[in-house]
C-alpha cells in the first residue's frame, strides 16, 4: 500500500509539529491534550484507511465488442472479504482507461457489490489495463492510501474498434454500380466447385481439401467458380496523411463499409499498406477486419503486396487525389477520398 | 455544500471562540464578534451569496491593523492573537463559498484552543476540548464526504461513532505516554498570582481585606483531622515595630532534592500526617503545610527552610504547584530561643501592668499563656471592620483598652506582645486555618478567607501554638458545589498536574504484575531493565497472535461460511443436528412457501459453488443475494 499526504494532511502535520514543539517546550498538559488529539487523528486516519482497503478485491467486466465513441457498460465487482468490518469510501480506477473510475461509499463485511459504470472509449485502439488502483482518503482527508491490484495478462487488453456509422446509401450505390457494370444479377444460391490449387496466404482454412493435402503432401484448397459469390476488396490507403483526422475518418468509413457489406453476405477482403486480410465473410470475419482496423496506423511505405491479383471488385479509399496509391485507382470499381467522406 | 455542514462549521467556530472566554479580557471581543458569526452563517445556510471580495479584503486589512494596535497597547501577544481569531471567524462567516472554507475555520478554532490551553487551566477547557473533539471528527468526515461526492452522512454514522470513541481513547493514551520535560524555553506564567498577604513585612490589619475573599488558595488531600482544626503554617514574624511585623529569617537552610524528595528530619513516617497539596499561584515563594514538616516531595531542585520552620521554594511560581509534605504536627522542639522573641516596642511598657492585671493566679508560663488566650477570646469581639484608632494612638493599645474589636492579627499581636511583656518568648505565625473538608474527594478546600495569624510561644523547651482569636462563623457549601470542586480537584491533579513522576508511577503500576510474577519464582532472576523489552516482546507477540487468529477463520471457504450461517438460522426454528444433510434440512421447509424456493435455490447454488468448481461471478452474486433474503425470512 502506498501512502500519499494530501494538501490538508501536509498542513495538519505541520501544525502537529508546531504543537508538539509548544507542548514539549511549555510542559503544558493542556497542550499535551491537543497534541494527543492531533497525533491520534493522524494515526487513526492511517489505520482507518488501511483497514478500509484491507481485504478489498475488485473484478471488472466490459461488454464487447467496443466501438470508439459509443457508450458501453463496465461491471465492477467490489468484494470486501473482511468478516466484521465494512470498507468505506473507496475509489476504484482502471489504470489505462481515462473514464474508468468509480466511487463506492460502503461495502459491508463479506459482501460483493456489483456496480455498473458507463464508459466511453473516445478512440479506437488497444487499451491496456495495467492494474486496478483502489484508493481512499477515508475517514479524514489527510492521507490517500492506495492499493494496487494486479491484472492478468489475458484480461489486461481491451480492443476498441473504430466507430461505425450508417453507410447504407453508400453501399447500395456501390452495389448498383458494380452490378450495372457487370450486367449480372447475382444471387447467393451456392458455390460451384471448379478445381484444386495450392494454398495461398489468406485462404480460409475451411477451403482446404484435406484428402488432396494428404495425398500431395502440400496444402491444397478447393477453388470455386467466380461469380457465384460477390467478392469485394477494400483497399485502405494508410500511407502518411496530411491530417490525422482524415485518416481516422477513412478508417471509420472502411469499418462501417465492411460491416455493411459483410452484413449483406459479401465476401470481403481488406488490404492496407501494412496488412492484407484474406477474403472471408460473416461476423467472425468482420471482427478480423475490425481487429486490424482498430490498430492500423499511418505508415511510410507499402508493406503489403496488394498489387497481386486482387480478384473481384475493388473499392479504394485514398487520402486524397495526391495519394501515392492513385496509380492503382484505374483498377478500382470505386474510389473514395478521405477528404470527401 | 449541505446546510448541516455550514451549521457544524458555525458551531466549531463558536466552540473555538468560547474556549478563549476562559481567559481574561476576551468577553468583549466575543460579544462583538458572535452576532456577526451567527448572521454570516445564517446567510450561508439560507443560500445568500458570500460578501463581495473587496468587502472581505477591506475588513481583513482593518482587522490586521486592529491586531497590531492591540499588540502595542496590551503588550500581550496571546490576547491579541485571540482577538484576531475571533474577528477572523466573524469575517469568514460571510465568505463561505467552497468546501475548503470550513477547513480554515476548523484550523482557526484549533489555534484558539491552543491559545486557551496556554492561558487557562480551567476544567471547562476539558469540556470544550471534548466537544471540539467530537465536532472535529464529524466535521472532518463531512469534509471527506463532500470531497468524495458521497450521497450523505447517514451511511457513515457508525464509523463516526467508532472513530470518536477511538479518538478519545487514543488521545488519553498519548496524553499519558508522551514524555514530559522540565522547564521551558518560551511561554508565560499562568497568571499574575493571587494576592497572598505574605511578605517579609506585614502591617497590622492587612489581612482584613483578604479575609473577605472566597478565592480558593489550595486543596489539601489528607485524612480528616477530627477534634482539632488544621493550621497550615506559612510564615513566622518576630519583630514588631511601627505597627508592622517583620521577619528576620535567621538561619536559612537549603536542601537538595534526592529524586524529588527532600528529607528535612528523621521521623517515624507512620506517625506523621501526609498532605498532598495543590497550591494556586500566589504572589509569594512560601509554601504551606502543617507544622513539623520532615519530608517534602516536589519537582524542584532545591528548597529552603528557616529555623522557624517556614518553607520556601527557589522562586515565586506563576503556575500551580503540587507537593506532598509529611509533618509531625507536634510542638517544635528547640534550644533556647533568640532574645529577638522578647522584643517589645518602646511605647509598650504599660503592657506588663495590663497583663499582670489579668493574671491573678497564673503560676507558670503555660498557665500564663492559656489565661491570656482565654482572656482575649472571651473579652474581645471578632470584627473584620474594627474602628480605626485616633491619630497617634497605638492600634494594639486601642484594641486592648478602647475598641475591643478586631480580627486575628489584632488578637495574635496583642497576645504575643503580652507574653513578651511577661518574659515569655513569642512570635506571630501566619498561614491558613482549617478550610472546608470535601467528603467526596477527601480533601480540604482552603480559601483566602481562611487566612489566619496565630501565636507560638516558647514554653518548656518547645514552640507551642495558641490561638486567641474567637471562632468565627463559617459557611458550608452545597453538596453540588463540593462535588464540582471534587471534579475540579481531579482535573487539576490528573490532567493539569500530570507529571513525569505520575508517568513513572503509572509505568510501575503496569509493570507490577510482571514483576511480582517473576520475582516470586526464585530460579528466575531477571533484572529490572529487562521488564521493558519483555513488555515490548509480549506486545508484539500479542499482535502477531491476534493477526493469526483473525486469519484462521478465513480458511473456511466463503460459500461454506454463508451456508453455516443459514444452518445456524434454521437451527433457531428447527432442531438441526451435525449429522443432518442439506436435503434433510430442506425437508423441514417443504410446506413453507415463503422460504422453501429460496432455500432450495440457495442449497443448489451452495453445492455447485462448493463442489462443482465451475462457479462464476453471477452465481456467487445470486448466492449472496439469496443469503440476504433468507436472513430476513428466517
Amino acid at each position: 500500500m502506498r501512502i500519499t499526504l494530501t494538501r490538508e494532511g501536509r498542513r495538519f502535520i505541520l501544525a502537529l509539529l508546531v504543537v508538539a514543539f509548544a507542548a514539549f517546550n511549555t510542559a503544558n498538559n493542556l497542550m499535551y491534550l491537543i497534541l494527543g488529539l492531533m497525533l491520534s487523528a493522524t494515526i487513526l486516519s492511517l489505520m482507518a484507511a488501511y483497514v478500509s482497503l484491507k481485504g478489498v478485491s475488485v473484478e471488472f467486466r466490459i461488454e464487447e465488442p467496443l466501438y470508439a465513441g459509443v457508450r458501453t457498460y463496465a461491471e465492477f465487482f467490489v468484494r470486501n472479504s473482511k468478516r466484521y468490518i465494512s470498507s468505506y469510501s473507496l475509489r476504484i480506477e482502471l489504470k489505462g482507461i481515462d473514464d474508468g473510475e468509480i466511487y463506492v461509499e460502503r461495502v459491508l463485511p463479506d459482501e460483493t457489490l456489483s456496480i455498473n459504470k458507463s464508459i466511453i472509449f473516445p478512440h479506437r485502439g488497444i487499451y491496456r489495463v495495467s492494474h486496478i488502483r483502489v484508493y481512499t482518503s477515508f475517514p479524514f482527508i489527510f492521507f490517500v492510501l492506495t492499493k494496487t491490484l494486479g491484472k492478468s495478462k489475458d484480461d489486461s487488453m481491451i480492443i476498441v474498434y473504430p466507430s461505425l456509422y450508417d453507410v447504407t446509401r453508400v453501399v447500395e450505390e456501390l452495389i448498383l454500380e458494380i452490378r450495372a457494370r457487370e450486367g449480372i444479377r447475382k444471387t447467393m444460391e451456392g458455390e460451384e466447385f471448379q478445381g484444386l490449387r495450392d494454398y495461398q496466404y489468406g485462404d480460409p482454412f475451411r477451403s482446404i481439401h484435406w484428402k488432396a493435402t494428404a495425398r500431395t503432401g502440400t496444402l491444397m484448397v478447393k477453388e470455386y467458380h467466380e461469380g457465384k459469390t460477390e467478392k469485394i476488396t477494400i483497399v485502405l490507403d494508410s500511407l502518411r496523411y496530411t491530417d490525422r483526422a482524415l485518416f481516422e475518418r477513412a478508417v471509420s468509413f472502411v469499418s462501417s463499409l465492411s460491416a455493411e457489406l459483410l452484413g449483406r453476405n459479401f465476401v470481403l477482403r481488406l488490404v492496407t499498406c501494412q496488412k492484407s486480410i484474406p477474403p472471408g465473410s460473416g461476423r467472425e470475419h468482420l471482427f478480423k477486419i475490425l481487429d486490424h482496423l482498430a490498430i492500423v496506423e499511418e505508415s511510410e511505405e507499402i508493406n503489403c503486396p496488394f498489387t497481386e491479383s486482387l480478384g473481384g471488385e475493388m473499392v479504394m479509399i485514398l487520402s486524397g487525389p495526391d495519394s501515392a496509391l492513385r496509380q492503382y485507382a484505374s483498377a478500382a470499381s470505386r474510389v473514395y477520398y478521405a477528404s470527401n467522406l | 455544500m449541505p446546510a448541516t455542514y455550514k451549521i457544524l462549521t458555525c458551531i466549531i467556530a463558536l466552540i473555538g471562540s468560547s474556549s478563549l472566554l476562559l481567559t481574561e479580557g476576551m468577553m468583549s471581543f466575543f460579544i462583538l464578534s458572535t452576532p456577526f458569526v451567527l448572521t454570516g452563517y445564517y446567510r450561508a445556510v439560507k443560500g445568500y451569496p458570500p460578501a463581495h471580495r473587496f468587502v472581505i479584503g477591506g475588513l481583513s486589512t482593518v482587522t490586521l491593523i486592529v491586531f497590531f494596535i492591540d499588540i502595542r497597547l496590551s503588550q500581550d501577544v496571546i490576547s491579541a492573537v485571540g482577538h484576531l481569531t475571533m474577528l477572523f471567524h466573524a469575517i469568514k462567516s460571510f465568505d463561505i463559498k467552497d468546501p475548503w472554507d470550513p477547513l480554515q475555520v476548523f484550523f482557526m478554532s484549533l489555534i484558539q484552543l491552543l491559545l486557551a490551553s496556554e492561558v487557562t487551566r480551567s476544567m471547562i477547557f476539558g469540556a470544550i476540548f471534548l466537544v471540539f473533539m467530537v465536532g472535529m471528527v464529524v466535521a472532518m468526515f463531512y469534509s471527506h464526504i463532500i470531497k468524495e461526492g458521497a450521497s450523505g452522512i447517514r451511511r457513515f454514522l457508525r464509523p463516526i461513532v467508532t472513530m470518536t470513541l477511538l479518538l478519545i481513547f487514543m488521545t488519553t493514551v498519548f496524553f499519558l505516554a508522551l514524555p514530559r520535560f522540565r522547564g521551558s524555553l518560551f511561554g508565560r506564567p499562568l497568571s499574575k498570582g493571587i494576592k497572598s498577604g505574605f511578605s517579609e513585612k506585614v502591617s497590622l490589619g492587612s489581612l482584613g481585606e483578604i479575609k473577605l475573599d472566597p478565592t480558593i488558595v489550595m486543596r489539601i488531600r489528607t485524612s480528616p483531622m477530627k477534634g482539632f482544626r488544621p493550621y497550615w503554617r506559612g510564615m513566622t514574624f518576630d519583630i514588631y515595630s511601627d505597627n508592622t511585623w517583620s521577619s528576620l529569617q535567621q538561619g536559612m537552610r537549603s536542601y537538595s532534592s534526592q529524586n524529588g524528595v527532600f528529607l528535612l528530619a528523621d521521623y517515624d513516617t507512620k506517625k506523621g500526617f501526609r498532605q498532598e497539596i495543590i497550591l494556586e499561584p500566589l504572589e509569594t515563594d512560601l509554601i504551606f503545610a502543617l507544622r513539623g514538616a520532615y519530608r517534602v516531595e516536589m519537582e524542584s531542585k532545591t528548597l529552603s527552610i528557616t529555623d522557624t520552620g517556614d518553607i520556601y521554594i527557589p522562586k515565586k511560581s506563576g503556575k500551580r504547584i503540587r507537593y506532598t509534605v509529611s509533618s509531625s504536627n507536634t510542638p517544635l522542639m528547640e534550644k533556647e530561643p533568640s532574645p529577638v522573641y522578647l522584643q517589645l516596642p518602646e511605647d509598650m511598657a504599660w503592657l506588663r501592668g495590663f497583663t499582670e492585671g489579668i493574671l491573678p493566679s497564673a503560676k507558670d508560663h503555660k498557665e500564663i499563656a492559656k489565661t491570656i488566650e482565654t482572656y482575649l477570646r472571651d473579652n474581645y469581639t471578632y470584627s473584620l471592620s474594627p474602628s480605626t484608632p485616633p491619630d497617634g494612638v497605638n492600634p494594639i493599645r486601642y484594641f486592648l483598652l478602647d475598641g475591643k474589636k478586631g480580627f486575628c492579627e489584632h488578637y495574635a499581636t496583642a497576645m504575643v506582645l503580652m507574653l513578651r511583656s511577661m518574659g515569655i518568648p513569642a512570635r506571630v505565625v501566619s498561614g491558613y486555618m482549617g478550610g472546608e473538608y470535601n467528603r467526596y474527594g477527601r480533601y480540604y478546600i482552603v480559601r483566602q478567607k481562611d487566612a489566619h495569624t496565630w501565636v507560638e510561644a516558647f514554653i518548656d523547651g518547645a514552640w507551642m501554638r495558641f490561638d486567641p482569636t474567637p471562632a468565627a462563623e463559617f459557611t458550608v457549601n452545597s453538596p453540588l458545589f463540593l462535588y464540582l470542586d471534587f471534579l475540579r480537584m481531579k482535573w487539576e491533579r490528573y490532567v493539569v498536574g500530570y507529571s513525569r513522576a505520575d508517568q513513572l508511577r503509572l509505568l510501575r503500576f503496569f509493570e507490577r504484575p510482571v514483576k511480582v510474577a517473576l520475582w516470586r519464582t526464585p530460579s528466575l532472576k531477571i533484572e529490572s531493565w529487562f521488564i521493558y523489552p519483555l513488555l515490548f516482546i509480549i506486545l508484539i507477540a500479542g499482535i502477531i497472535l491476534y493477526t493469526l487468529l483473525l486469519r484462521v477463520p478465513q480458511h473456511i471457504p466463503e460459500e461454506s461460511r454463508y451456508y453455516l450461517k443459514v444452518r445456524g438460522l434454521i437451527s433457531k426454528k428447527h432442531p438441526v443436528k451435525e449429522s443432518h444433510t442439506v436435503r434433510e434440512i430442506l425437508s423441514h421447509f417443504k410446506t413453507d412457501d415463503e422460504v422453501y424456493p429460496y432455500l432450495k435455490e440457495f442449497i443448489l447454488l451452495y453445492e455447485s459453488l462448493r463442489f462443482s468448481g465451475t462457479a462464476d461471478e453471477s452465481m456467487k452474486n445470486r448466492y449472496h443475494y439469496l443469503y440476504r433474503i433468507l436472513k430476513e425470512k428466517l
